[in-house]
């Protein structure tokens, strides 16, 4: 019972395979919002039309003022959020022989994603009781990270 | 005991030590400290860009109490769409404008009233207004904005309108909620107006007046030709006086 238990700590960064699912868990969904948020951040700088079907109004909430902050697409600090987040999972479960990544890592995740949650229901509320107009782009990017501080929770939690 | 047996069965190992050498688990106060900078953190992060972006979008017109809305155009000067003066005139003038620009807003604020009512309400010439997108994306806006007013025969008050609402350049003051608010205050069919400003009615004419300006190597605006004399920049109502007589002396 006890050789058992070492050898779960001796293993590289000492993940369980809770751990290995939420960690990776992170990392589709850190990768999947950087893709979204590119996206929107290309049809920003670019003045293209969102490609969204008849889906809600793209268009109306990509080119609102409340789409860039300070001349700042609101969408890149999206891309920016999913990117650090993904580097945070690489630390993670990267090798870890000082202990770091698994002490802070995981504050370090609820802390970006608290943000995102935050900023992202903003956001939200903008679009339907401002804006009136759904983004269904700006949705899926604010369900993703959603999910990711739901699962920076189950972390916590472990 | 157990370390003891592993270390003589050679199971513990390199990794094994390593893991053992690991620093004592950090204390409790210092792991709340991190938490509680976490938390503090992103809060104030996020309050910090919803602050930031309402002050930022503060340079647009929000509502209609701090709308200045011009003098409506009376039928001193025949206009036809974006052509302000008699078809037949003798002399053209053709004002290349961005919306959005400083100086085109004094040049049609402070002179070209006074242009208008010597030469363009006597019929002696005609402004052709060509509006182009030299600043952003408010500049594109508002140019085809002013094409949609032009459906409903406004293309000038809407000018005017334009003009007597700049708020800085690309801060919301042309944003399409603020293009709207105008095309109401202006009393124009708003549905029509909305729909051909959200369907991008205009968007090819902006771009077809970018590549005439560029073709007419065009770099900055207000340039004004009248006839055959360029003014670039903004100059006074004498400047444009003299170049207008001269253009006409040389017509007749």
């Amino acid at each position: 019972m006890r050789r058992a238990k070492a050898q779960v700590l001796a293993r590289p960064g000492g993940l369980s395979t809770g751990g290995r699912l939420r960690w990776g868990g992170l990392s589709v969904l850190a990768v999947a919002g950087m893709g979204v948020a590119a996206y929107l951040t290309y049809t920003h700088w670019a003045d293209k039309p969102v490609a969204c079907g008849n889906l809600g109004d793209c268009n109306l909430v990509q080119t609102s003022e409340y789409s860039a902050i300070a001349g700042v697409p609101v969408a890149l600090l999206g891309f920016l959020l999913c990117a650090a987040l993904l580097g945070v999972v690489v630390w993670r479960v990267g090798p870890d022989r000082s202990g770091m990544a698994a002490e802070w890592a995981p504050v370090a995740v609820f802390s970006m994603t608290l943000m995102g949650v935050a900023y992202a229901a903003y956001l939200t509320y903008v679009e339907l009781f401002v804006l009136e107009a759904i983004c269904i782009y700006c949705v899926a990017l604010a369900s993703i990270i959603t999910a990711s501080w739901l699962i920076s929770l189950a972390e916590l939690f472990a | 005991m157990a370390r003891e047996a592993r270390r003589q069965r050679g199971l513990g190992g390199p990794r094994r030590r390593r893991e053992q050498r690991r620093p004592p688990r950090l204390s409790r106060r210092l792991r709340s400290l991190g938490w509680l900078v976490a938390v503090v953190v992103a809060v104030a992060a996020v309050a910090g860009l919803i602050v930031l972006g309402t002050l930022t979008r503060g340079g647009g017109v929000d509502d209609n109490t701090s709308l200045v809305v011009p003098t409506p155009r009376g039928p001193e000067t025949p206009s036809q769409g974006s052509i302000l003066g008699s078809a037949n005139a003798p002399l053209t003038i053709v004002e290349y404008s961005d919306f959005q620009c400083p100086f085109c807003g004094e040049l049609a604020q402070e002179i070209m009233p006074q242009l208008e009512k010597d030469y363009l309400a006597t019929g002696k010439a005609k402004l052709v207004f060509k509006y182009v997108r030299f600043l952003g994306d408010e500049s594109q806006w508002a140019a085809e904005a002013a094409d949609c007013a032009g459906e409903q025969g406004k293309f000038w008050d809407y000018h005017d309108m334009l003009f007597a609402n700049q708020r800085g350049e690309n801060k919301g003051a042309f944003s399409k909620d603020n293009l709207k608010r105008f095309a109401a205050a202006l009393n124009l069919d708003t549905t029509a107006f909305n729909a051909c400003l959200d369907e991008g009615r205009y968007t090819g004419k902006v771009a077809e007046n970018n590549n005439e300006a560029r073709t007419r190597g065009i770099n900055s605006t207000p340039t004004v030709f009248v006839g055959q004399t360029s003014i670039v920049g903004l100059k006074s109502y004498e400047a444009f006086k003299t170049a207008i007589e001269e253009e006409l002396a040389r017509a007749r």
